[in-house]
C-alpha cells in the first residue's frame, strides 16, 4: 500500500538527478513541507584542517631532505634526524606526509560537496534538490512508490577504511616517537614532540571522522535506491525535527505507545504480529564494547611491553578494537525505541536514538513484525580482522607453550596470560560470531528484512541465553547452515594454526 | 543523490570493487615485472656451483703454512695496525719500510671488529701458554677500542650511561695535532665531541648497520670465547649498555645531534638483529628475567623462529657489502645460542632460505660461517649440501695467500704489483650474464622498461653492471680491509699499483676471520 492514500496519480515525468540549479517549471504541485539546509561535511573540513595542520608544522620543523646530508639531493638537513635507513628521508616522510595528503583531499571533499539542498513534500512526491557548485541535481520521488525510507546518522559503511588508514600508522609514529624524548644528546625536543602530536592529531581527526559522520538517508522503491550523504550544519536536533516533519515520520505515535522495559519478554517477544505499538526504555547490550575493549587493552599492553602477543596482532587488535567500540556505540544503546506497525496502513516506523544517534526506517507493505533471532551480519573488514586475530593469537600461544621455559617466571606469567587471553578472545569471539542477536525481523510480501536491535543483558543473562541460542541455533535450518558454516571456519582456522605451530 | 536499480546492485558493487582493483593490480604488476627482471639477473647466481677442478688439490694445501700465515697477520696487526685501538691501514715508506699514515676510516668499529672476531675465535682455539697470551694481549687491546666506541659518544661504560650511540672511529684531544687523526677534527655532519669527560674527544658518528654488526659480531665473540675475567667485565657492561639504548630508544640508532640518523632494527629489519642483542644481553646478565622474556617474545610471539636467521636476495646483485654484515650479525647470534633446538631451528632456517644464494659466490666468510654452523648443529641432522667441499672452497682461497704470496697484504701483491686479470685467467672467466644485456635494452628502449629507469639507474644503480658468471678468486681482487664484502662477479682483476714511493697495507682479517672460523669449529687441526 502507497504511503499516501487515494490521490490519482498523473502520469508525469519523473526526473533523476536533472542537472538545474531551478526547481523545474513543470512541477505543478506546491510544496507543504520542506526542510532546507547547507550541507557542509563540517567533520571532514575539521579533519582536514588538523591534518593539514600537522603536515605542514612536520614539513617545516623535521624537514624535507631526501639523502644524506652531506649530499643532500633534495631538501636541507634541519637537525631532526633521518628514518628509514641511514641517508633515507626525513621523519616528515614517515610522519607527516600521509595525513598531508589525506587532510588536502579531506579539504577539497568538503568544499566541493558543499551545496545547498531542499528536501521537500508535495502530495503525491518528494522533491530532492541538491544545489551543487559544479552538479546541481534535483530528484523526485513519488511518494506511492517509495517502499522503505531509512535516515540514520550511525552509519558508517565504508568509511571504516579510516580505522585501518589511521590507526597502525598513528601507533607506529607513537612507538618511534616516544623513546626520543630524553635522549641525551639532542638539544631540543622538536622530533619526539611532533611525532607525538601529529599521531594524537591523527587520533584526534579520526575521532571526527567515525563520531561525526554525515547523516544517510535512503529511499526505495520497488525497483530503485536513493541514498544521499548529507551533513547539514545545523544545532541540536532543529534539522532532524524537520527532515522527519517532511518525511512524515512522527517520533510521537498518534496511539499511545505501550512501554516496556524489555522486548524479550512477554507477548512481544514470541511470534510475529500485524500490529505493534511500543516504546522500549533504555537497552544496552555491552557485549560488543567489551570485547572492543579487551582487544584494544590487550593490543596496547603487548605493545607497550613487548609481552603477550605480537606487533601484528596489536596493531590489527587495537585498530579492530577501537572499530568495535565506535559500532557499540552506534548501535549497540538506545534510550528509547519505538516500533509501531499501523495494521491498517501496513506501515512500519521504526526509532532508535542513543544521545546524538538516530536510525529510523519508515517501511511499506510490511505484512508483519517480530524479534527473532539472527546472527550478525559481517563485512569483508570483519571476515579478515577476526581471522587473522584469531590465526595469530592461536599461533603464537601454541608457539609459546611449546617452547615455553619454565625456568624463567616471567616467560611463564607471560605464557600463562597469553594462552588464557587467547582463550577470553576465542570465547568472545565464538560468542560474537555463532551466537545469534535479537533482531527485528519484518516481513514484507515474500522477503523478510533484519534490524539488528540491542536488547539488555545481564551477565547471567548472556550466560544462560548463549545455552538457549546455541541450542536454537543448531536446530532452525535458517540458523543451522549459517552457524555451522562460521563454526567450521574457526575450527579450520585453529588448526592451521596448530599444524603450522608444531611443524615449526 | 546516488540512484542505484536494484537489479544492478551486484553489478555496481563488482564494478566499484573492480575499479579499485585496476590500479592495485597495475601496481602490483609494475612491481611483479620488476621483481621478475631482479629475479633473473639474479637467478645465475644460484646457478652457480664452482668446480673443484679450480681448486688447488688438497694435498698441496698446507695446513702448517697456513697457520703460519695466520700467527704472521696476528703478529702484523698487533704491530702496525691498531695504533690507537682500532684497526687502520697504513701506509709505508716504500725504501725505509716505515709507517707514514694511518688512514682514516669510515668503518673502524667494523674493521676492528673483523680482526678482533679472528683473535677471539684464534684465543679459544689454542692450549694454554704464549700464543694464547699473545691472542689475549691483542684482544685486550682491540676490544678497549670497541669499549671507546660507544664509551666517548655517551660519557661512560656500562649500563648506567646511554647506549644508543655507538661511534665509527674516535680520537682524544692530544691527536688533534696527529697528522693521521686531523680529520676527526675537521668540521663535517658524522664528527662530534663526546659526551661528559669526554666532552673534549672527537667522535665519528652517524654509523651504519655494517658498523653495527660487526661490533655485535665481535662483542659475541668476546663473551663467548674469552673466559678472561677482564674481558668479560668489560664485553658485559657494554652489552648492558646497549641493550639497555636499543630497549629505550625502541631500536634506534642515534648520532650525535640526538637524533636517529635512519638505522633501527625494526621492521622490515631482518629478525636476527634483536635476537642478536637479547641473546647476548641473557647471557651477561643471566639473573635479569626481563631479558629472557623479550628474547623469548621476539622469538616465539614475534614468530621469528619461523624464518630467520636469513638474508633477503634483494642485495645479491647491488649493495652486496649488505649480505656480509647480515652474516656477521648471524654469526654473532649462533655463537651465543645455546639452546641445541634452537640452533638447529637457526641453521635450519639459514639453509633453507639463504644459503642456495650463497653457495656459488667463493667468498670464505660466507662459507666458512655456514660450515661453523653446521658443526653447531645436531650431528644427527644431514646437511643439504657436502661440507667437504665447501671446506675445500674455504682452503683453496686461503691458500692463494699463500700461492700469491698476500701476507702481508699490501699493494705489492706479493711482488707483482697487480692483481690477476680474467683475461690471464682464460676465456671462460670473461662469460657475462646474458640477461644483463636483455634487461638493460629493455629498460633502455622498451616504453614499458622505460618506467624502470627512475629504479635501475636510480635507486639500484649496480643492477646493470658487468657480472660475470664466475665469481673471483682471491688473486683477482684488490687488496682491502675485508674482501668478502665485496661482490665476487663484478670483480674483473685488472688493479695495478705504483709502489715506487709508497706501499699500503690492510689488515689480513680476509684471511684471519674465515680462517680462524675453520680452526675453531674443527675444519682444520689443531683445536
Amino acid at each position: 500500500m502507497a504511503i499516501l492514500e487515494g490521490i490519482n496519480l498523473v502520469e508525469e515525468k519523473i526526473y533523476q538527478n536533472k542537472l538545474t540549479f531551478i526547481r523545474p517549471k513543470s512541477i505543478k504541485e506546491k510544496p507543504m513541507e520542506s526542510v532546507k539546509y547547507f550541507s557542509f561535511a563540517w567533520s571532514r573540513f575539521f579533519a582536514g584542517l588538523i591534518f593539514i595542520g600537522f603536515g605542514i608544522a612536520d614539513f617545516i620543523l623535521l624537514g624535507h631532505l631526501i639523502g644524506h646530508q652531506n649530499e643532500e639531493s633534495i631538501g636541507i638537513y634541519v637537525g631532526q634526524g633521518n628514518a628509514v635507513f641511514l641517508g633515507g628521508v626525513s621523519f616528515f616522510y614517515t610522519v607527516g606526509l600521509v595525513p598531508l595528503l589525506i587532510g588536502l583531499w579531506l579539504i577539497i571533499f568538503a568544499v566541493f560537496s558543499a551545496y545547498k539542498g531542499d528536501l521537500s513534500r508535495s502530495e503525491s512526491s518528494y522533491y530532492f534538490h541538491e544545489k551543487r557548485p559544479i552538479s546541481p541535481q534535483f530528484t523526485e520521488l513519488r511518494q506511492s512508490g517509495i517502499k522503505g525510507l531509512r535516515y540514520q546518522n550511525n552509519h558508517l559503511g565504508p568509511k571504516k577504511i579510516w580505522y585501518f588508514l589511521l590507526i597502525p600508522m598513528s601507533i607506529r609514529v607513537l612507538q618511534f616517537g616516544f623513546p626520543l624524548f630524553g635522549e641525551h644528546r639532542a638539544a631540543d625536543e622538536i622530533l619526539p614532540t611532533m611525532m607525538v602530536l601529529t599521531a594524537l592529531g591523527n587520533f584526534l581527526a579520526l575521532f571526527l571522522l567515525v563520531f561525526f559522520p554525515q547523516k544517510f538517508i535512503e529511499f526505495s522503491t520497488s525497483e530503485k535506491i536513493y541514498k544521499s550523504w548529507i551533513a547539514p550544519l545545523s544545532i541540536g536536533n532543529i534539522f532532524n525535527d524537520s527532515l522527519l516533519k517532511t518525511l512524515k515520520f512522527s517520533k510521537k505515535n498518534a496511539e499511545t505507545p505501550e512501554e516496556i522495559s524489555s522486548l524479550l519478554n512477554g507477548k512481544f517477544s514470541e511470534g510475529f504480529h500485524q500490529s505493534l505499538n511500543v516504546d522500549v526504555k533504555s537497552q544496552n547490550n555491552y557485549f560488543r564494547l567489551i570485547l572492543g575493549g579487551f582487544l584494544l587493552v590487550i593490543s596496547v599492553i603487548s605493545l607497550s611491553f613487548e609481552i603477550l602477543f605480537s606487533t601484528g596482532f596489536s596493531l590489527i587488535g587495537a585498530t579492530y578494537g577501537i572499530l568495535l567500540i565506535v559500532q557499540a556505540y552506534n548501535n549497540d544503546f538506545a534510550e528509547k525505541i519505538s516500533i509501531y506497525l499501523i495494521p491498517k496502513t501496513k506501515i512500519l516506523n521504526y526509532s532508535k536514538i542513543f544521545k546524538n544517534k538516530i536510525h529510523i526506517e519508515k517501511i511499506s507493505d510490511v505484512d508483519e513484525v517480530g524479534i527473532n533471532q539472527h546472527f550478525r551480519k559481517f563485512d569483508i573488514l570483519d571476515i579478515i580482522s577476526t581471522s587473522i586475530l584469531l590465526y595469530l593469537s592461536a599461533f603464537e600461544s601454541i608457539l609459546d607453550w611449546k617452547y615455553n621455559d619454565i625456568a624463567s617466571p616471567l616467560i611463564m606469567v607471560d605464557v600463562f596470560f597469553t594462552v588464557l587471553f587467547c582463550s577470553c578472545l576465542l570465547l568472545l569471539l565464538m560468542y560474537y560470531w555463532l551466537i545469534p542477536v535479537s533482531t527485528l525481523s519484518i516481513k514484507v510480501g515474500d522477503e523478510k528484512l533484519n534490524l539488528e536491535i540491542p536488547v539488555n543483558s545481564s551477565f547471567k543473562q548472556i550466560f544462560s541465553n548463549t545455552v538457549k541460542k546455541l541450542k536454537k541455533s543448531t536446530q532452525e535450518p535458517q540458523n543451522k547452515k549459517l552457524f555451522f558454516l562460521r563454526a567450521g571456519i574457526f575450527v579450520v582456522i585453529y588448526v592451521i594454526a596448530l599444524i603450522f605451530a608444531l611443524l615449526i | 543523490m546516488r540512484i542505484q536499480k536494484k537489479k544492478h546492485i551486484k553489478r555496481n558493487s563488482t564494478l566499484i570493487t573492480g575499479l579499485i582493483l585496476i590500479p592495485i593490480i597495475l601496481i602490483a604488476g609494475y612491481f611483479g615485472l620488476y621483481f621478475y627482471m631482479v629475479g633473473e639477473l639474479t637467478s645465475f647466481i644460484y646457478e652457480a656451483e664452482p668446480s673443484t677442478d679450480e681448486f688447488y688439490p688438497l694435498e698441496e694445501i698446507n695446513e702448517t703454512t697456513l697457520r703460519s700465515i695466520a700467527n704472521e697477520f696476528e703478529y702484523l696487526q698487533e704491530e702496525y695496525h691498531i695504533p690507537m685501538n682500532l684497526s687502520q691501514v697504513v701506509t709505508f715508506n716504500a725504501t725505509t719500510g716505515k709507517p707514514i699514515l694511518y688512514h682514516s676510516d669510515d668503518n673502524g668499529a667494523l674493521h676492528t671488529s673483523e680482526a678482533l672476531t679472528a683473535t677471539c675465535l684464534r684465543y679459544a682455539s689454542l692450549p694454554e701458554g704464549a700464543e694464547k697470551d699473545d691472542a689475549l694481549r691483542l684482544i685486550k687491546k682491540m676490544l678497549t677500542g670497541l669499549q671507546m666506541l660507544i664509551e666517548v659518544p655517551n660519557g661512560g661504560l656500562g649500563p648506567d650511561y646511554p647506549g644508543t650511540i655507538i661511534a665509527r672511529f674516535y680520537a682524544s684531544p692530544d691527536m688533534r695535532n696527529d697528522g693521521n687523526y686531523t680529520w676527526l677534527f675537521d668540521e663535517y655532519f658524522r664528527h662530534f665531541n663526546g659526551t661528559g669527560k669526554y666532552s673534549q674527544w672527537r667522535c665519528r658518528l652517524y654509523t651504519s648497520k655494517d658498523e653495527l654488526a660487526g661490533y655485535f659480531m665481535a662483542i659475541a665473540a668476546c663473551l663467548k670465547l674469552v673466559d678472561n675475567p677482564y674481558v668479560q667485565n668489560i664485553t658485559k657492561l657494554i652489552i648492558g649498555q646497549f641493550t639497555e639504548g636499543m630497549l629505550k630508544s625502541f631500536y634506534q640508532e642515534v648520532s650525535g645531534d640526538g637524533k636517529p640518523n635512519g638505522v633501527h632494527f625494526q621492521w622490515p629489519t631482518q629478525g636476527q638483529w634483536k635476537l642478536l642483542v637479547m641473546r647476548m644481553a641473557i647471557t651477561a646478565y643471566p639473573e635479569n628475567d626481563r631479558y629472557k622474556q623479550i628474547y623469548n617474545y621476539y622469538l616465539f610471539t614475534e614468530k621469528y623462529i619461523t624464518k630467520y636467521p636469513s638474508i633477503g636476495n634483494s642485495d645479491l646483485i647491488d649493495n652486496y657489502y649488505s649480505n656480509y654484515f647480515e652474516l656477521c650479525v648471524i654469526f654473532g647470534l649462533m655463537i651465543v645460542e645455546e639452546n641445541q633446538e634452537i640452533i638447529d631451528i637457526y641453521v635450519n632456517n639459514y639453509e633453507e632460505s639463504t644459503h642456495p644464494a650463497f653457495k656459488g659466490h667463493r667468498n670464505a666468510f660466507l662459507n666458512a660461517v655456514y660450515l661453523a654452523m653446521c658443526e653447531m648443529r645436531s650431528p644427527d641432522i644431514e646437511p643439504s649440501y657436502n661440507l667437504d667441499k665447501i671446506a675445500w672452497d674455504v682452503k683453496d682461497q686461503l691458500w692463494r695467500f699463500v700461492e700469491f704470496d698476500l701476507c702481508p697484504y699490501d699493494t705489492t701483491f706479493g711482488g707483482l704489483n697487480r692483481t690477476i686479470s680474467r683475461e690471464e685467467k682464460g676465456a671462460e672467466w670473461l662469460e657475462v650474464d646474458p640477461n644483463i644485456a636483455k634487461w638493460k635494452n629493455f629498460v633502455d628502449t622498451n616504453p614499458i622498461g622505460k618506467m624502470y629507469q627512475w629504479a635501475t639507474y636510480g635507486l639500484m644503480d649496480g643492477i646493470f653492471k658487468t657480472r660475470y658468471l664466475k665469481p673471483a678468486t682471491v688473486e683477482m681482487s684488490s687488496p682491502t680491509k675485508i674482501l668478502w664484502n665485496r661482490n665476487p662477479f663484478t670483480e674483473d682483476g685488472v688493479n695495478q699499483y705504483n709502489n715506487s714511493q709508497t706501499i699500503t697495507q690492510y689488515h689480513g682479517a680476509s684471511f684471519s676471520l674465515p680462517y680462524w672460523i675453520l680452526v675453531y669449529y674443527g675444519y682444520f687441526g689443531g683445536n
